[in-house]
């Protein structure tokens, strides 16, 4: 009993420490873009906004945009019906604008965030499914918070594909991991 | 005649209709010499009433 | 049988359910809701004041005035758009009954939509009345459906033409107060009752406007605000402290779609100066698969159909053995309105509104909302109105 506390005591350290060592220092500026038209790019750029960190938001944003001096571009993923038909836009144009734009990110030199902040509510059919692959195939770091993981899919996924996870409470305390 | 004339006389004259129907069966009702054909004159009635009175 | 005892006996039974019906239709359609209005009213006019188009008809709504007096923005709360959506009417009641408004103005509508209020669904069985228990004694008000009264806007249309957009709607919709917004002077009554709403927020410099709402589980939009473009940095930032700090189940947020014409998010932004938020919250009574459709029901927010849809994963909103209590619903929308206004007076400081006396949302989970609405039999002279 007290051999499995210390060993499971002994993973859990690692964890914490595997997962600390790979997140890459997170630097801004910071450019937002959301990959199927829900408000989550609005979310970030507003959190980050009230922490003083600078992050513009550009819920149409192409590869020509990515340029100046941004350090990292932060993809919110998960879609809303809604918005993409305020923009006239579908999942199939969104992702095909976002695989763009990350890649001319990454030719950049930025650091690429896959993001999922809006909840289970983001994660209900298959668009929202194809929107988060997408852009979490590419990413450097995968940003989700704890509602958005409830089963733990967002966990599975970054373990598997071995990308740093950082998990936070709700979309308000983004701004704070952002400086 | 604008929408809305238009849908004023479609009403009077569904009142019309309402009110032709309403007498026709009453007429069936003391007319008939079936007793189940009462019954059922006198159920159809309830919604013609109902209407007539503006109550649904 | 005696031919002539059977048509005596028929028509006994003619006059008495005739009679009865009609008395509980009656009963239905002329109930009057009383309104204790809270202290800071400065004054109540009727929608018919801001367009002849209504006034006099069954929709020449009330029009609850908060003027604090001192320079500052002002906010329209709108209750009733879907008479079948009782949360919302209430929620608007509870600032009707409560209000002080120290900077700016607020201005309330219970029920912008009382023809919608005098009938309920046809074949749904819905109940008549809904009750809420409060420390005087039991609150009672009207149980409506989704679409103005039949009888006071009649017939529709074989599709109905949305005016100005020229857009194609269901029939029905003629009568949906939400799918007629901006409205015309001269339109149906449903559009004729927008329209004078919209020469209000004219009128009036509404800075923002809140339409409130109740939606089916099964219905994507749902535990949300909707907005329109203008409003999507202070909409975000409610949504996000609201699910940090407040609410077990989180509020989203929506962009308005640009093309979906009639909705009040859409219409009143793009129609005139004000800011249009519109507040989802789950209600398991209008699910399609709900089982026995009762005042429980519609007050408890609980139901074993609609629960096991959840567990299968089908609907759009978390649902347990707890349900969606009234209570619940309508402390979502109340503290939704507190939290945009905190936000709308962080980023617009020059026309802030300001206001106290409206519970918070533990207090009115922990107490219920009977709890904030008041006796009229108590109430001083000219401060009981009725919707
Ligand atoms: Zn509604």
């Amino acid at each position: 009993m007290k051999k499995a506390a210390i060993a499971l005591l002994f993973v859990a350290a690692l964890a914490v420490s595997a997962f600390a060592a790979d997140v890459p220092k997170l630097e801004g500026p910071y450019i937002v873009t959301t990959c199927g038209q829900s408000p989550g790019a609005v979310m970030i750029g507003m959190s980050a906004k009230q922490a003083g960190v600078k992050a513009d938001y550009n819920n149409k944003l192409t590869a020509d945009d990515v340029k100046g001096d941004y350090k990292t571009l932060i993809v919110t993923s998960g879609t809303s019906m809604k918005g993409m038909g305020a923009a006239g836009t579908n999942v199939d144009a969104e992702i095909d604008r976002c695989s763009k734009a990350i890649a001319a990110a990454k030719k950049a030199g930025m650091t690429v965030i896959g993001a999922h902040v809006e909840g289970m509510a983001r994660r209900t059919d298959s668009s929202d499914a194809a929107s988060i692959e997408a852009v979490m195939k590419d990413a450097d770091v995968v940003l989700v918070v704890i509602d958005s993981d409830n089963d733990g899919f967002f966990t599975k996924y970054a373990e598997t594909h071995k990308k740093p996870l950082i998990k936070i409470k709700d979309a308000l305390a983004i701004g704070q991991v952002l400086k | 005649m604008d929408s809305v004339t238009l849908s004023t006389v479609v009403m009077v004259l569904y009142y019309c209709i309402n009110a032709f129907f309403l007498v026709a069966i009453v007429a069936g009702f003391f007319r008939t010499r079936n007793a189940q054909e009462a019954v059922l004159y006198g159920i159809m009635m309830v919604p013609f009433v109902l209407r007539m009175l503006r109550l649904k | 049988m005696n031919l002539k005892f059977v048509k005596i006996m028929t028509l006994l039974a003619v006059i008495a359910s005739t009679g009865v019906a009609g008395k509980l239709f009656h009963e239905h359609r002329s109930f009057r809701e009383p309104v204790v209005a809270g202290e800071g009213l400065s004054s109540v006019k009727k929608l018919g004041d801001y367009s002849k188009s209504v006034a006099g008809t069954i929709n020449d709504a009330n029009v609850y005035i908060f003027d604090s007096g001192v320079p500052g923005g002002a906010i329209l709360i709108i209750g009733g758009t879907h008479a079948e959506e009782p949360a919302a009417n209430v929620s608007a009641q509870v600032f009707t009954e409560n209000l002080r408004v120290t900077q700016g103005r607020v201005i309330v509508i219970n029920r912008i939509n009382t023809s919608a209020s005098t009938c309920t669904r046809l074949g749904e069985a819905y109940p008549r009345f809904f009750h809420v228990k409060t420390p005087w004694g039991t609150k009672k008000w009207r149980m409506g459906d989704r679409t103005a009264n039949p009888l006071d806007s009649w017939p529709d249309p074989e599709v109905y033409i949305h005016y100005p957009s020229g857009q194609n709607l269901a029939y029905m919709d003629v009568r949906n107060l939400n799918r007629n917004w901006p409205g015309r002077p001269d339109g149906m009554l449903t559009e004729r009752t927008t329209f004078a709403a919209m020469e209000l927020i004219r009128a009036e410099k509404a800075d923002l406007t809140m339409d409130f709402h109740e939606a089916e589980l099964e219905y994507p939009v749902e535990n949300t605000i909707v907005t329109h473009q203008r409003g999507n940095e202070v909409a975000a930032m409610t949504s996000m402290m609201l699910t940090s700090q407040t609410f077990d189940v989180p509020i989203g947020m929506e962009f308005s779609p640009t093309a979906l014409h009639g909705l009040s998010h859409r219409e009143i932004g793009d129609h005139s100066d004000a800011v249009s938020y519109l507040a989802e919250v789950a209600e398991p009574m209008l699910d399609r698969i709900r089982g026995i459709t009762d005042e429980e029901l519609l007050m408890s927010g609980r139901d074993r159909f609609v629960m096991k849809a959840g567990e299968h994963k089908l609907l759009y909103a978390p649902i347990d053995e707890k349900g969606w209590p009234a209570d619940k619903r309508i402390a979502r929308h109340v503290t939704t309105v507190m939290t945009l206004l905190q936000v709308h007076n962080m980023l617009h400081p020059d026309r802030a509104i300001l206001v106290e006396g409206i519970p918070s949302y533990a207090e009115m989970i922990e107490k219920g909302v009977g709890a904030f609405l008041h006796d009229p039999s108590a109430a001083p002279k000219g401060r009981v109105f009725y919707d």
